[in-house]
């Protein structure tokens, strides 16, 4: 467990500006001019970002199996605004219960959305919530990941 | 920078032909004789030939040498020349010691009334054949320096043999005359077969020390540790993480089959543990099978027991079911790489640890195509061309996303073996992984 909280938003928005600096270093870097964030720094944060990622899942798994069917489509609708649908696709892809329960038509949601572009990333990044906190954490986390090798 | 060359070149060859001496266990290439006042007019003569064709032949290898240098820096010392340079360098180095020795002997003689009159004349006459070469009465006065300058100034270095500059006209003559004459072409030989030998042994020696400071084995060091940073120009492993996973490995280890290609699985104990039949259906389709942890904790958060499950233990489980031994891992996350006592622990199990260089962030990304084409600008950016792309077989976009670069690999003709099969290429010297 991370000894700090971060909520599904946070841990979300860090990863989408992660990866964008990765698969788009230079836009991604002009929209966010506060981050000083590398694409060689961004794939070294991804690494301890993953389990709490993984946590994320976990935890909004178990908030889903006690929502309705209704609730978990308004979800699987809104997403595209936030950049979040592969997150919930993930969640009910790992999770036989929530599809069950929320009905055939979300199984694979997310491919039935606008495919993620470069644009609607960078739109999202304007929009989303403070990740100093995460990014602090990440930077702390990410000595243990880091080591001299042969090859 | 010509001059820095062969000071260079004069240095590489002084210290090499001492360390082949030193291996040979003699200097004894072109001795003739062991009791040197006892050598014949006949046996001075081919020493001060010898002398004269290493000189001359040995400048022409340094044109070729440096023309070498020129075109390919790094390839230079790899050439017939080189090798040829540094016999002629071995063989002049004797013959010159030989010479001496038997200039001293003779002069002893001379001047010694112990010896007899007919014995003294003997030893004139040889004296007088060594004297003549010294003072290079039969060499063309510009190449006089080339040849005997060690034997005239004495220890003088190889380094001021050849700032002396040299006719180039006068040099291509002489050797024109002597390409005409039997013992030149003798003494040719002689030059290609030693070099040829040097460059044998210097070939083995590289073999020796690249297998010796780079082998990959377990270890809590770097050599423990692999990255796919280093591996060989153009060749890839594809490695997936977090299966066996039911549908997705199956479909996976489908689309290998179908490209015979193959690829490591770093494979979760409780999941070898529920589908038995795919683990072995992976494993028995000639993949490589490693270990991924028992349940996929953070290994930099759990204590010591938890430790030896996830490691040891999940080992013992993949091997007991698969019946083969598990010789790499993976660790969770990629956590706990630079923790002592977790890198200790993998090397306790005799495993070497997997990390990656590309990282495709496939299990973050329903995308197939955006994962690819991640996969692939990191490859085009990785320094050698090589490496460990990491994937997971648990995800629908992997499988996708795996099998396009696949088909990428084979329209690009790139390598792509297992990370066993690279580690058993590096330690054991083989030109390629297949």
């Amino acid at each position: 467990m991370a000894p700090i909280y971060f909520t599904p938003d946070e841990i979300i928005a860090t990863l989408n500006v992660l990866v964008a600096i990765i698969d788009w270093p230079q836009d991604t870097i002009q929209n966010q001019t506060n981050l000083a964030i590398n694409p060689e720094l961004a794939h070294k944060l991804v690494l301890p970002l993953h389990p709490i990622w993984d946590e994320k899942i976990n935890e909004i798994a178990l908030q889903m199996t006690s929502w309705d069917k209704d609730r978990i489509n308004a979800i699987a609708s809104e997403c595209v605004k936030k950049c979040q649908c592969d997150f919930y696709q993930e969640v009910l892809d790992r999770n036989q219960a929530i599809q069950e329960l929320a009905g055939v038509d979300i199984k694979d949601f997310a491919d039935r959305r606008p495919p993620k572009t470069k644009e609607s990333i960078l739109k999202c990044l304007q929009t989303m919530p403070s990740i100093q906190n995460v990014l602090t954490y990440l930077n702390k986390e990410m000595k243990s990941f880091e080591s001299e090798s042969i090859l | 920078m010509r001059s820095w060359k062969i000071l260079n070149l004069a240095i590489i060859c002084l210290l090499v032909s001492c360390s082949m001496a030193q291996q040979n266990g003699s200097r004894s290439i072109a001795k003739i004789n062991s009791h040197d006042s006892k050598a014949s007019a006949s046996q001075i003569n081919e020493i001060t030939d010898g002398i004269t064709h290493s000189y001359l032949l040995g400048q022409s290898l340094i044109n070729e040498f440096d023309k070498a240098l020129d075109e390919n820096p790094e390839g230079a010392m790899d050439t017939d020349s080189y090798s040829e340079l540094q016999a002629v360098r071995m063989i002049v180095d004797d013959q010159e010691e030989q010479l001496e020795l038997i200039q001293s002997d003779l002069s002893q003689i001379s001047e010694d009334s112990t010896y007899s009159y007919e014995e003294k004349a003997v030893a004139e006459e040889k004296l007088s054949l060594v004297n003549n070469f010294i003072n290079g009465d039969e060499l063309p006065h510009n190449l006089q320096h080339l040849v005997l300058g060690n034997l005239r100034g004495k220890k003088s270095s190889f380094k001021n043999v050849h700032n002396y500059k040299v006719d180039q006209n006068v040099l291509n003559k002489t050797l024109r005359k002597l390409e005409r004459k039997e013992s030149f072409q003798a003494f040719k030989n002689k030059v290609k077969n030693v070099g040829k030998k040097i460059k044998e042994l210097v070939k083995r020696q590289k073999q020796d020390r690249s297998t010796s400071s780079d082998t990959i084995f377990a270890s809590a060091g770097s050599a423990g540790n692999i990255t796919g940073r280093g591996f060989p120009a153009n060749t890839w492993a594809l490695t997936y993480d977090d299966g066996p996973g039911g549908r997705t490995s199956t479909t996976v280890l489908q689309n290998l089959k179908n490209r015979n290609i193959k690829a490591t699985f770093f494979m979760l104990a409780r999941q070898v543990e529920a589908l038995p039949t795919t683990a072995k259906a992976i494993s028995d389709a000639g993949m490589d099978v490693a270990s991924h942890s028992y349940d996929h904790p953070q290994l930099t958060k759990v204590g010591q027991v938890a430790l030896e499950k996830q490691i040891g233990g999940s080992k013992k489980i993949i091997e007991a079911k698969l019946g083969n031994p598990v010789k790499l891992f993976r660790l969770p996350y990629g956590a706990g790489v630079s923790v002592s006592s977790i890198r200790a622990k993998i090397a306790e199990h005799n495993m070497i640890h997997v990390f990656w260089n590309v990282d495709t962030l496939d299990w973050q990304d329903k995308n197939p195509t955006s994962i690819l084409n991640r996969a692939i600008k990191q490859m085009n950016a990785a320094t050698n061309k090589g490496g460990v792309i990491l994937f997971h077989d648990i995800h629908q976009q992997s499988v996708e996303a795996s099998a396009m670069l696949m088909d990428y690999f084979i329209k690009e003709k790139i390598n792509v073996c297992t990370v066993q099969s690279i580690v058993d290429q590096i330690n054991k010297g083989l030109s390629n992984c297949q």
